[in-house]
Formats: structure tokens, sequence, C-alpha cells
């Protein structure tokens, strides 16, 4: 039996603004298989980003459990989740969140070092090769272009091999021409690192290029095509 | 084109920006208040200080004067009257001194008579208690109850008399005087001014350099060099006369461009404050003014909107820091004054200082300031177009990422520790936008300098006071007897008895007698005629001539002293000399020294020649000295005659004379300014049958005398010190929060990436030590060069510069702790939001 990459139960996430209550999960359960593609769609306000943030462990539930690569995020501390994301977390957002004052090569790298470890520098190379940013690796991101910027997030969220990679809205800020190529590097990449991919998106078209589609709407899990829960 | 009425709308605007974010606006307002609120209180701190350091001179010199003259003519007299810079001038004429009284036989009191102006206007000041009335009478005297105790009486009040045995010029006599006044405060305590009448009857002539003092105040506060110059030229000064400017006079226009140096510093430091936190707030708003470009405000709307928006800001500020200034300056400082106990005399009445100006000054330079340094980030607002505005990050600098700096170097070493990574990221923070990082570090080191500056000059002002003998004892005693006219009533106080006692007082690590002979140097052509030739010459009212003829048949009536001195004496001696002399040769007695005597003498004039000496009635015993050159150190003076006092190794005069009598003991404690010790010495001197004739000088005395001139000048100058620093440290917490503030995104993005929170914390106070680091350079450098510069131009004791460790050692440790604790701080702060609030703000 295949095991599950990332698995929620009963998550919910509720905040207070003013007198009211907003529900943005509302008992959420959610499963992602190893090495499986999957695409989160809905629309603006449906708890898409939520939920990534709370795999990805930047944000605490309200209730309900979260459980990536075996482990229980609920329990943990804020020191253990930076740890737990720079292991086994690789995010790609969707404004790129390059740090500006280092070239491409350290931003991919900068979560390796963070964590001490010695950077497999083989690696590195093979993933700037696939991405096509070989000829990059000295530039500063205030240098490239939107895709570039996006292929080389990427290419930073595969750096540290991580368990799973969570990517929020990446061709949110592209035309649509290098929205399709980076999402078709995307895809090269996780199979060919055998990586597990949760996509957010609003974009149908993009979705399509997923293992799986799973909607989200109010909060809560509504059954798609391909559906694994 | 027709006028766009937009007035009410940017008005309205401006006022509901202000509101709506409200910490922003009230870090930019506590901004101008800060600095409007350092500008005044130092500004008037400052002024009262500096009335105190003039009332500190007015005490030490016993009266309100700028300079003063020895002997003034007829024909010099109507010079002042005739000068229209002359405010007031007094005679202060030395009437003779209390010889003896039936309690004591050594009292050193004066007898002085100040004329109507000097007692009524300069010395005034210097009074802090009056009783009675100056005298009239030939036989009233206004006393002190200093001096009545050093003539050995207690308890004499206004009314009373007294008989004592006085001197004045060649009479000596017996005399009852009425005590018509006493007076308490500072000046020349030991003293019993006397009526006109009875300087008079003395003889004495104020017009005589010996008698008349001349007080001179002027009416300008600056005197420049050259006015003084021009002054002294017109007073057609005899050879005997002098004239000196008092120190704060004589430095005037030094002290003021101290002044001026100092209140430029506190600008400097305003204006960084305001700057930094203007900066960081309008660049943190300029997603908000591309909004406002987009929906179709003209750049020139934008400008007026900033404008009023730092109008606001800057008339609340600058009402407060007004304000708080005068809360700080008018309730605070005269309560701590009146805490510590300090007592203010009539004359020396001092309240904070204010004066329309400083008010003005104020408004004026932070006004300005606030236009400054609003022009530029309004200019960044403009200059932004609206799509740049959206993607706009405060501190990123495009002209940075063009470089690659160390990476290659990084790469090719593989492995990056991530202490190692951390650290690099912190330097790029301070390098990447250079003229941010410089503001950071310059306004933090201006507060330091500031105070690096004040603490050296308030540290210098303390120290400079209590070094006043030449081998720098803690005590000088000296023998009362020696001021006696008689020969036979000048005797041995200080015999071995006393020294040995001295000697086993615990805590004395050293005593240094000096010990003297009478002598007589008989006439010769060769050094002795041109000697006297020349002293008569500075000295005297009557021609060498006249009395030569006498010195030569009577040597007797022109005493003098040979003076021995120990090795020690010799050396300091020995190294502040014009032209060295051969040790060797004067500890065996070859060679002497000579004290110049204020004569117009060169080395060259009397070396290679010869001194003979006899002993005082006796003739035939005598002994000749090669001279070795001449010394201008009066510490080594016995009795002053005509004839030079003749220096030479303690052995020789106990050779020459029988028993040299000790007229001097210097005394070095084993501890500074320990008054145990102290205490102990003079109970030793107090037991002695000679009890009453000594007297003493200490630095523990002078120090004393010193600090109660000073009132709570200390306590000033430290106020401004830390007003500065606390502003200076201000400015940087000020500067740094709104920095890492501006930051917070790019910090959770690096979280979002699995930097931890220690690991942040880590580079942001990597980056605060960086600064401080920084900070120091600049005070070592530039703070340590101006500090000189203002210390020398205000140095008119002439002290060493000397950088006082202990404030420095505190400000810096100071400072790092600030540095280390503002951005865990301001982390603490950023970090309760969570990272996903960032995120979302990176995302819009």
């Amino acid at each position: 039996m295949e095991s599950n990459m990332v698995e929620t139960r009963g998550l919910k996430k509720y905040y207070r603004l003013g007198d009211n209550v907003v529900k943005a999960l509302d008992g959420v359960d959610f499963a992602v298989r190893e090495q499986e593609f999957v695409a989160v769609i809905g629309r603006s306000g449906s708890g898409k980003s939520t939920l990534l943030h709370m795999v990805g462990g930047l944000d605490t539930p309200t209730e309900g459990e979260v459980y990536v690569a075996g482990r229980d995020l609920s329990g943990m501390t804020k020191e253990e989740l930076a740890v737990f994301r720079r292991r086994k977390v690789g995010f790609i957002f969707q404004n790129y969140n390059l740090v500006p004052d280092l070239n491409i090569y350290e931003n991919v790298v900068l979560p390796i070092e963070l964590d001490g470890k010695r950077v497999d520098r083989e690696f590195v190379e093979e993933i700037l090769e696939v991405l096509k940013l070989t000829e990059k690796r000295e530039a500063f991101p205030g240098n490239l272009s939107g895709g570039q910027q996006q292929r080389a997030a990427i290419a930073r969220a595969l750096a540290s091999k991580p368990a799973i990679i969570l990517a929020d809205e990446p061709t949110g800020n592209l035309d649509t021409a290098s929205g399709h190529d980076v999402m078709g590097l995307l895809k090269v990449v996780a199979k060919q690192f055998q990586q597990t991919v949760v996509l957010i998106t609003h974009d149908q078209d993009i979705a399509q290029m997923a293992d799986r589609i799973v909607c989200i709407e109010d909060g809560q899990i509504r059954k798609g095509r391909g559906l694994h829960a | 084109m027709l006028k766009n009425n937009n007035t009410q709308v940017l008005k309205r605007m401006a006022g509901r920006s202000l509101k709506s974010s409200r910490r922003q606006s009230a870090t930019m307002i506590l901004a101008v208040l800060l600095s409007a609120f350092m500008l005044f209180s130092v500004f008037t701190v400052g002024m009262t200080y500096f009335k105190m350091q003039r009332l500190q001179n007015i005490r030490l010199g016993g009266g309100e004067y700028d300079a003063i003259m020895y002997g003034v003519t007829d024909e010099q007299l109507s010079t002042c009257r005739e000068n229209p810079d002359i405010l007031r001038f007094g005679v202060h004429a030395l009437s003779g001194y209390i010889d003896e009284t039936e309690y004591d036989n050594t009292p050193e009191v004066m007898l002085i008579w100040a004329d109507e102006t000097c007692w009524n206007e300069i010395m005034a000041p210097a009074r802090e208690r009056v009783e009675g009335r100056y005298p009239v009478e030939e036989d009233e005297v206004m006393v002190t109850e200093y001096a009545l105790e050093k003539c050995g009486f207690h308890g004499l009040n206004v009314g009373d008399t007294f008989t004592a045995v006085y001197g004045a010029g060649a009479v000596k006599c017996e005399k009852t005087f009425r005590i018509s006044g006493i007076w308490e405060g500072f000046g020349e305590k030991s003293a019993f001014y006397v009526s006109e009448k009875f300087y008079e009857q003395t003889g004495l002539d104020p017009a005589d350099v010996a008698s008349g003092r001349f007080l001179i105040d002027f009416r300008q506060t600056l005197i420049s060099q050259e006015e003084q110059d021009t002054f002294i030229d017109s007073m057609k000064l005899g050879k005997q006369q002098r004239l000196f400017f008092t120190a704060d006079s004589a430095f005037s226009i030094q002290i003021l461009t101290g002044i001026a140096g100092l209140a430029l510093v506190t600008c400097l430091c305003a204006y960084l404050l305001i700057y930094n936190i203007m900066y960081l707030s309008v660049a943190g708003n300029i997603r908000y003014y591309g909004l406002l470009q987009t929906i179709g405000m003209t750049g020139r709307q934008i400008c007026g909107l900033i404008r009023r928006q730092m109008f606001l800001i800057g008339g609340i500020g600058l009402a407060g820091g007004v304000l708080l200034g005068s809360g700080v300056s008018f309730l605070v400082v005269p309560s701590v004054v009146k805490s510590l106990g300090i007592h203010m005399g009539k004359g020396g009445e001092i309240a904070v200082s204010f004066h329309p100006l400083i008010l003005l000054l104020t408004l004026l330079l932070t006004g300005i300031t606030v236009c400054i340094a609003g022009r530029k980030p309004a200019k960044t607002a403009v200059m932004c177009s609206p799509m740049e505005a959206l993607g706009f990050r405060p501190s990123a600098d495009v002209k940075r990422r063009g470089r690659l700096g160390g990476s290659r170097h990084l790469e090719r070493k593989g492995h990056v520790s991530s202490s190692a990574r951390i650290w690099r990221m912190a330097k790029e923070q301070i390098t990447k936008d250079k003229r941010k990082a410089g503001i950071v570090m310059l306004s933090l080191a201006a507060g330091m300098s500031v105070f690096l500056c004040i603490t050296t000059i308030l540290t210098s002002q303390a120290r400079r006071e209590y070094n006043y003998n030449f081998r720098d004892f803690d005590m000088v005693v000296k023998n009362g007897t020696m001021r006696k006219e008689e020969q036979e009533k000048r005797v041995q106080i200080f015999d071995q008895t006393v020294l040995d006692r001295l000697d086993a007082v615990e805590g004395v690590s050293e005593t240094a007698p000096l010990c003297y002979a009478e002598i007589t140097v008989p006439w010769e052509p060769e050094f002795a005629d041109m000697w006297m030739r020349e002293f008569y010459e500075t000295w005297m009212n009557i021609p060498y001539e006249d009395e030569v003829e006498e010195y030569k048949e009577f040597p007797e009536n022109f005493g003098s002293s040979l003076v021995g001195i120990s090795k020690a004496d010799f050396e300091a001696l020995n190294a502040v000399s014009e032209e060295p002399v051969d040790e060797a040769e004067f500890l065996s007695g070859k060679t002497c020294l000579l004290y110049r005597n204020g004569l117009e003498l060169k080395n060259s004039d009397v070396t290679g020649k010869s001194v003979t000496c006899a002993a005082y009635g006796d003739r035939a015993h005598t002994r000749t000295f090669d001279i070795g050159g001449l010394v201008d150190v009066n510490d080594y003076t016995a009795l002053l005659g005509y004839p030079p006092t003749i220096i030479v190794s303690e052995n020789v005069v106990k050779e020459f004379a029988d028993e040299p009598i000790i007229y001097k003991i210097g005394i070095r404690y084993r501890e500074e300014y320990d008054a145990k010790t102290e205490a102990a010495i003079l109970s030793v001197l107090d037991a002695d049958p000679h009890g009453k004739d000594y007297s003493y000088e200490s630095r523990i005395e002078m120090k004393r005398e010193v600090e109660k001139a000073q009132g709570n000048m200390m306590e000033i100058g430290i106020g401004i010190a830390l007003i500065l620093a606390l502003i200076g440290i201000m400015n940087y917490v000020n500067t740094f929060v709104g920095n890492i503030r501006s930051r917070r995104v790019e910090i959770a993005v690096l979280e979002s990436i699995g930097m931890t929170g220690r690991q942040v914390k880590k580079m942001l106070i990597l980056e605060g030590l960086l600064y401080a680091g920084g900070a120091w350079v600049i005070t070592g450098i530039a703070g340590t060069a101006v500090t000189y510069k203002i210390y020398q131009s205000m140095n008119y004791a002439g002290t060493g510069f000397v950088i006082p460790a202990v404030p420095c050692v505190c400000a810096a440790v100071i400072s790092v702790l600030i540095c280390v604790s503002v951005p865990a701080a301001a982390y603490r702060d950023i970090e309760r939001k969570g990272i996903v609030e960032y995120i979302k703000t990176a995302s819009l």
C-alpha cells in the first residue's frame, strides 16, 4: 500500500474578524501520496492558501492534526517547525520571495547552509541545469525575468531534497507562456527527482497538469476528479 | 492653467493618514519631540552650565573681573576712566598683615583695603553672607570667621574688638580693631578688610606693585586676543607692573568656539534622528504613494501631502519637545539640585537660564531639520512610478546587485557553516545600503562623541585644580615662623622628632623636607652687581645706584636664602630646565641653580659665572658655586630677598649651616585623597609644642574648596552628557527598529524557507554589533579628533588631554548592550504576528 506523504484530519482554522468568526478551513481531511503531484484549486478566499500554510508549518491549526512525512506538526515548537521546514519542505511562492542580496546560487543553497549541512554541489548543478539556470547562477534576482526568478525559487525548493514541495500560485505573476514553461519544468523536475508536490492555483489549465485535482470551497474539500482521500 | 483648489482634500488626507497609521505617526512625532527636547535642554542647561563656570571662576578669583593689574598710576586710572569698554574698576590694595595676637604668633592674615566699587560691585558675586558694613573708621575691620580663627579668636561678633600686632610697610605696632562687619563666601578669606583711612595712614600707595591690585571688569563678555593686547598697550605698563586677564576672559573666544562646536554636533544628532525616522517612514509608505499616483494624484500633490504631514508632525513634536525640555530644565534640574543640597549664595543665585533666543533657535533648527529630512523621502515617493511602488522594498539597493562580492569564494570553499552564512548576511545588510548604515552609525557616533567630549572636559575640570604643587604632593606643611620679620623668631618647628612621627604615620609613603640657611650674597662686579642692577630695575622704585654702597658695605641688610633640595627634587627641576645641569656636579655642591624671580635674565647671562654666599652674620664663612642655570619654579624659595635664592643639594646646606631650618615638607600618601592619613598627620602636628605655628595646603582641602566653588556644575554637565547619550541611543533604537520593521517581509521569507527564530535573532544581533563597532570606530577617530579640538580650545587651565577611561568603558559596554538588546526586542515585536501575515503582505 502506498504511504501518505501528507495527511490532515479534521483540520480547522478559524479567525476572529471583529464580531465575526471566519472559517478559513472547516474540518479538512486531505491526503497526498508519496511522489504524487496534486493541484488544489478554489476561488479566492476558499482556504487553499491556508491549507498550504498549515501543511508547510507556517501556521498552526485551530483544531485537527497535520502529518507530513509521518510527523505530527501540531506538537512542534516554532523552532522545531523552522527546522522542519528547511529539511522537509520546499516552498515556491507566487512572488518568488528570493533574497535580493544573494545571487541565484546562494539563494538556492541558502536553506542547506542555514542547516549547517554540506551542499551537494553536483545535485545543485544538476537542478540548475534542468531548470536552465546554469548561466544565471551568479546573477542577482533583480536582474532576472519573472520566469527565471520562479525557476530559481523551484531550484531552491528542490535543493535541500525535501519531503514535499508546496507551491502557492507559482504562475500567478507570470504571463501565460512563462507560466506554462515554469509548470512544465516543475512537473519534469518533480518526476526526475521523485518529489511530492502540492500546487495551489485558481487556474484550471495549470491544474490540469497535475496528477490529481482537489477542489476546496468555503474551507471544505469538494470531491472531484482523481480525488484521493 | 486654472488653479486646482485641492488644499482641503490634502489637509484631510494628511490628518487622516496621521490618525490611521498611529504607530508610525507616533514614532515620527517622537523623533521631532526628542530632537526639539534635546536642542532645548542642551541650550538651556548648557547656558546654565557656562554661567556656572563663570560663577566658579568668580568664586575662585574672589570677584567678577576680567583683568588684574599690579600697581596703578594716576595716569593709568584716567586712561581706564576714558576707556568706554571698561564697565567698572576697583582697587584691592594690600595694607599690611597681622603679625601676631595673644593667641597665635603666626596668624598669616593680611590686611586689605577694597575701594567702594571693588567691595560693593566686583567682589559682591563671590560673597554668600554679609553682616554689618564695610569699615569706615580707621580702626574698623571687616572680617571672616576663618581669619579670626587663624588669629586664635573665637566667638567674636560685629561690634566686638580685638587687639593684634600688625605690620604695614616699615611700621609695626599693636592696635585694637573693632569688627564693623563679618562676611562669608569665596575669595581672600584669610584677610581683614580695612578702611580707606587705615590704608592712607600706612603710607602705602596703590601705585606700588607690592600693594596695589587693580581689578578691571569689561563691558563685553568676549575679549579677543587683539583687544587684550591693545588694552595692555594702552596702559603703558612700567617694568614692575603686570597685567593679566583672567582665564575665562582670556580664552572667551576659544570657549565660545568650543560651545559652538558642541551645539553643532547636537544639531547633527537632531538632524540624523529626524532624517532617519522620516526616511524610513516615508520609504515604508511608498506603496501608499504609488496607489495615490495610480488614482491620479500628481507628484506635486504628493509633495504637498507629505509637506502637510511633516508640518503636522513637526508642529506636534516641536510643541511637545519644548514643553518637555522646559519641564526638565526648569522643574527637574532645579529640584535635583535642591535635593543634592547645593546652596547658592545671594551673589551667585543661579536659576536655570532661559533666553527667548533659545526657543527661537530650537524652533528654527528643528523646523529646518524636519524640512530637509522630509525632502529626500518625498522626492523618492514622487520619483517612484505606481508600478515600481507596488514592488518597492526600502532596503533594496539595485547597484549592489551587479556585483558578485564574495560569492565565488564561498562557493569554492564548498561547505559554509550556518554561522558563517548568518555572519555574512548580517555583514551584507550593513554594506548593501552603505548610506543608511553610515547614517545609523553616524547618529550613534554623534551621541557617543558628545558624551566623550563632555566627560573629557568635565573630568579635566575636576582634575585641574588639585595639582597645585610642583611635585604633586598630597599635602604641603609650611613653617609659619618664616613670615616673621625678626630672624630670631624664625625657628625650627619641624625637628627630627616631628619628621620621624610623620614618617611613622600609616598611609604616608614619602616625606620631603626642604631646608634653608639665611645668607648674604656679597657684592662682586661679575655676577652680584649684574643681578642686583636687574632686580632694582624690575622690582624697585628707587635706583640701584642709591643703595649700591649700602649693599657693598652691609650685605646683611640684603639677606637671601640658600635652599637645600633632595635628589628627587633636583631630578624634577632638571626635567623642566631649559638647559639640564650635570647631576653629579649639583649633588656634590659644585654647581647651583638660581630662582629667576621674574627678572629678565637669560640662562646665557648667568651660566659660566659663579655666585658666592656668606652665612648670615658671619662674613668669613663663605662658599662659592658655579651657576648651572635659572629656574622659574617658585616651590623652592624660602625667604625672597633682593639677591638671588641659591638652590643647592640638601647635603650642601647641612654642611654650610649648623642647623638649617626646615621651612616646608611635602607629604605623599599611599592613597590619594586619603582623609584618614591627613587627619593623622594633622594630629601629629597639632600635638607638637609648635602646633600653632604651621600652616598647610592639601589636595583634599583644595578639592573641597573647588567643589564648593563649582556648585552643581558637575551635575549639570553630567546631565547634558546623559541627555545627549540618551538621545544618541534613542536615535539608534528608533532607526534600528524602523529598519527591522521595514525588513519584516524579508525576514518572514527567510523564516519560511527554514531560518529559525534564533538564527534570525543572531543575524540581527550581529548587525547591531557591527553598527556599534562602526560607531565606535567613527567615535574613536572623528569623535576623538573633535573632542581634542574642542577640549584644547577650552583648556585654559592647561591640563593634559586624557580621555576618561571609566565613563568611556561604561559607554562602550552600554552601547554594546543596547546594540544587542534592541535587535532582539525589535524581532520579538515582529515575531508576534507570525510569518503568514507578512508572507501575505509580500504576495499583495
